[in-house]
C-alpha cells in the first residue's frame, strides 16, 4: 500500500540500468523478502486461478479458465451453455461503491480533523495524533463488534432517540449497507487523518494570509490554496482508505450480517465453505487488477510543480 | 524632496490607534496612541528595532489584526471593520508566501482572479506586472524554480497586480543577501516611481530606510518617536533614541546655559567647554540635557577657544575611506571623530595628542530628552 504513495514521487526518477555486484548484494535482503512475501504468494494465486477446483478444497493440476468465466457467467448444467450472471459483479460493485463512499466520508471527516490538529500548538499536536491512533490499540474485530452494538435496534443510538421521543420505532441500522459503511469509516479514518495531517503540518499557513490579502474568501482559500498544496496527502490518505476498504472482510461479515457480501467475504468463502480455491484466486486477481488501476490513476495525477497554465 | 507639499492627498490616516495583546487593561501594549498621516504617492517607511510595533502597525493597516482602539482611514474611509480581502491594500510578505502550486503568472493573476476580473484581462495585467519587475520570460516557471530575488520580485508583482491603493512591504529585503538587497532597493524605488502607488515599507535597517524613503517614522516601544524626511531625521534627531538608532552619533551630557542672539542655545559640557546647539523646537529650559553631534561633523583643529571641544586622542581606527579618532575629554566622556582620508592633513594626530574639535555650524542638536 505504501508503494502506492511512492509511485507519486518516484514515477519519474531515473533508474540506473546497470547494477554492480556490490549494489546487488546490498539489494539482496530486500529483494529476497519481496520475493518470498509478495511475488511468491502472488504467483501461487495466479497459477491457482487457472486450475480446476479439487473436490475437498485444494486444486487439480489441470489448466482451466473456468474461474474467470464463472465470475460473469453461469454454466447451464444440461446444455453446458454460458449464461450471463451478475451476482458476483454486484458483489464487486457493492464493494466499489461502499469503498468509494467510505473514502469520500473519510476525506470529509478526516480533512477538518487533520486541519484542526495541524493548527494546534506543537505540544498539543502530538497529543491529538496519539489520540487518533488510540482505537488501533484495540483489535479490529472488537471495534467492529462494538460498532454493531452501537447501531443495533436496542443500541444506545436507538435508545436515545426513542427515549427523547424523536422516534417510536427503532431505526434498523445493523446488517445494512449503512452499517458496513460506518464500520469501514470507523476502521480506516486514521489512515486518512494521518497522511493528510502530515501534509498539513508542512503547509505554510502564511499562504492563507497571502490569499486573504489578495481578496480571496474562506472557500477560495480552501479550494485554491490549501487543498491543491496538500493534494499529495489527500491522495495518499484516499488510497490508504480505499484499498483496504475494497478488500474489507470483517466489517461486511459482522455489520452486514453475512447477507451483504463484499469482495473480501467472497474470496474468504471460496477458500472456506465453498472449497473453490481457483475461483477464490481468480476473484483475488480481479481485486488486485482493480487496485492497480486505482493506483495508476492516482499516480497519473499531475505532480504539484509540473502544472503549467 | 524636503517637506511634503500640503496639497498632497492623505492616503492613510492613523488616528489614536492602540493595539493591546491579551486583555485590554492588563495585556501587552504593542502600540500606544499612534497618530500618523501617510500621503498619496509617498514612499513611507516604518523604521524601528524588532519588537517595536512596526509590523503590528502594518498588520493593522492590512487587516490581519484588529485595532484595540482608534481608527484607520484610507482616503477618508474608515477601514478598521473591513477584513483583509475587502481592503484595497496588498502586502509583500517577508518570506514571499508565493503559492507553490501555481506558476509565476498564476501567482501574479491570483488577486485579479479573486476580484472576478475577466481571465484575459487578468492575464494581460499579470504579464504587464511581470514586465514591470523584469520577469516576463519567467511567467511559466514555478516559484521553486526561481532565485530568492526573483521570488521577491514575483511577490511584488503579485501584490501590485490588483491595483492596490496602498502597497505594504513587510521587511521584503531581509531574506536576501547584501548584493541582491542593494539592487532590489533600486528596483523598489523605480517601481514605486513608475506606479505612483503609496508604499508603506517596514524595516529595521536604517540605511535601507534612508536611501528609499520620502519620509520615515521611527517607532520604539509602540510609540512614534519622530516622523521626518531622511535628511532631517539624520541631521536633526528629536531625541536620544532616534539619534542613536540612525547612524553613529556622539551623545554629550550638557547643562543648558542660555539663549544666544541668533536663536541657538548655549550649552556647557561636563569638561566646561561652551558650544552652541540648535534647539529642537519642543521648548527647553535651563538645566541638564543632551546634545547630539555626528562624528563627521567634528573637525580637528590646533587652536582651542569658544565653541570648541577639547580632549586627548586615545585611538585612531583606519576604516578605508575614513579614519575614526577616539578622543577622551576631561569630562570623562568619549567623542568619536570621523575624518575623510582624502583630507590627509586633518588626520595628522597620534594617540596622546591634545586635540581641539570644532563642530560644523548648526550641527549640534539639542535633544528633547
Amino acid at each position: 500500500m505504501a508503494g502506492g504513495i511512492n509511485l507519486q514521487t518516484n514515477w519519474s526518477t531515473k533508474a540506473s540500468n546497470s547494477i554492480s555486484g556490490k549494489q546487488f548484494l546490498q539489494l539482496f535482503p530486500a529483494m529476497a523478502a519481496i520475493s518470498f512475501f509478495l511475488i511468491g504468494p502472488l504467483t501461487f494465486i495466479l497459477i491457482y486461478s487457472f486450475l480446476t477446483p479439487g473436490t475437498y478444497g485444494g486444486v487439480e493440476w489441470q489448466f482451466s479458465t473456468e474461474s474467470y468465466l464463472q465470475f460473469l457467467f453461469e454454466r447451464d448444467l444440461i446444455t453446458d451453455e454460458l449464461i450471463f450472471e451478475n451476482a458476483y459483479l454486484l458483489v464487486f460493485l457493492r464493494s466499489l461503491v461502499l469503498a468509494l463512499i467510505a473514502t469520500i466520508s473519510c476525506l470529509l471527516i478526516g480533512f477538518p480533523t487533520a486541519f484542526f490538529i495541524a493548527t494546534r500548538s506543537e505540544h498539543n499536536r502530538n497529543m491529538w495524533v496519539l489520540l487518533i491512533t488510540v482505537p488501533y490499540w484495540v483489535n479490529l474485530l472488537i471495534r467492529t463488534v462494538s460498532m454493531l452494538f452501537i447501531l443495533r435496534d436496542e443500541g444506545p443510538i436507538n435508545a436515545a432517540l426513542i427515549g427523547t421521543g424523536i422516534i417510536s420505532e427503532p431505526i434498523h441500522m445493523a446488517y445494512t449497507n449503512f452499517a458496513i459503511g460506518m464500520g469501514l469509516i470507523y476502521s480506516y479514518l486514521p489512515f486518512m487523518v494521518l497522511p493528510v495531517y502530515a501534509s498539513l503540518e508542512r503547509f505554510d499557513f502564511r499562504l492563507m494570509k497571502a490569499a486573504y490579502d489578495l481578496y480571496a474568501g474562506r472557500w477560495s482559500i480552501l479550494l485554491r490554496v490549501i487543498l491543491p498544496v496538500v493534494k499529495p496527502g489527500l491522495i495518499a490518505g484516499s488510497l490508504l482508505v480505499f484499498i483496504p476498504c475494497l478488500g474489507a472482510f470483517i466489517a461486511p461479515d459482522i455489520l452486514g450480517g453475512g447477507k451483504k457480501l463484499m469482495i473480501g467475504n467472497l474470496i474468504a468463502m471460496q477458500f472456506q465453505a465453498s472449497r473453490n480455491w481457483p475461483f477464490g484466486s481468480a476473484a483475488a486477481m480481479i481485486l488486485l487488477t482493480i487496485v492497480l488501476i486505482a493506483l495508476t490513476v492516482a499516480a497519473r495525477q499531475p505532480r504539484p510543480g509540473k502544472e503549467v497554465a | 524632496m524636503s517637506q511634503p507639499p500640503s496639497v498632497q492627498r492623505t492616503a492613510i490616516c492613523i488616528d489614536k490607534v492602540c493595539k493591546v495583546y491579551g486583555p485590554p487593561d492588563s495585556g501587552v501594549v504593542a502600540l500606544h496612541e499612534v497618530d500618523l498621516t501617510i500621503y498619496d504617492n509617498e514612499f513611507f517607511t516604518l523604521l524601528g528595532p524588532s519588537g517595536c510595533g512596526k509590523t503590528t502597525l502594518l498588520h493593522l493597516i492590512a487587516g490581519f489584526e484588529d485595532v484595540t482602539a482608534g481608527t484607520i482611514r484610507l482616503f477618508g474611509k474608515d477601514i478598521v471593520s473591513l477584513p483583509p480581502n475587502k481592503r484595497p491594500i496588498n502586502t509583500v510578505f517577508q518570506h514571499y508566501a508565493l503559492f507553490p502550486h501555481m506558476s509565476v503568472l498564476e501567482n501574479v493573476a491570483f488577486g485579479l482572479k479573486m476580484k472576478s476580473v475577466a481571465a484575459d484581462t487578468a492575464q494581460a495585467r499579470a504579464q504587464e506586472m511581470l514586465e514591470l519587475v523584469q520577469l516576463q520570460q519567467f511567467s511559466h516557471r514555478m516559484p521553486n524554480e526561481l532565485s530568492g530575488g526573483q521570488q521577491q520580485r514575483v511577490a511584488v508583482a503579485r501584490a501590485l497586480a490588483p491595483h492596490p491603493k496602498v502597497l505594504l512591504l513587510d521587511e521584503p529585503l531581509s531574506a536576501l543577501d547584501l548584493k541582491l538587497r542593494q539592487s532590489m532597493r533600486d528596483e523598489l524605488k523605480r517601481i514605486q516611481k513608475t506606479t505612483g502607488i503609496t508604499f508603506i515599507f517596514v524595516t529595521h535597517d536604517q540605511e535601507e530606510a534612508l536611501t528609499l524613503s520620502d519620509r520615515i517614522a521611527v517607532i520604539e516601544s509602540g510609540e512614534i518617536q519622530q516622523v521626518a524626511v531622511p535628511k532631517e531625521l539624520y541631521e536633526a534627531p528629536r531625541n536620544r533614541f532616534v539619534a542613536k538608532f540612525i547612524g553613529d552619533v556622539n551623545l554629550i551630557d550638557i547643562e543648558i546655559d542660555d539663549m544666544t542672539d541668533n536663536g541657538l542655545v548655549r550649552v556647557r559640557t561636563k569638561s566646561g567647554d561652551l558650544i552652541e546647539a540648535v534647539p529642537n523646537g519642543s521648548g527647553h529650559k535651563c538645566g541638564p540635557g543632551h546634545v547630539a553631534i555626528r562624528p563627521e561633523r567634528l573637525n580637528v583643529t590646533r587652536k582651542g577657544g569658544d565653541g570648541i571641544l577639547t580632549g586627548r586622542v586615545r585611538e585612531l581606527i583606519y576604516l578605508g575611506t575614513d579614519t575614526q579618532i577616539i578622543v577622551e575629554t576631561e569630562g570623562s566622556y568619549e567623542l568619536t571623530v570621523r575624518v575623510q582620508n582624502a583630507h590627509q592633513s586633518h588626520v595628522d594626530v597620534s594617540p596622546g595628542d591634545i586635540v581641539h574639535l570644532r563642530p560644523d555650524a548648526g550641527t549640534v542638536q539639542l535633544l528633547a530628552d
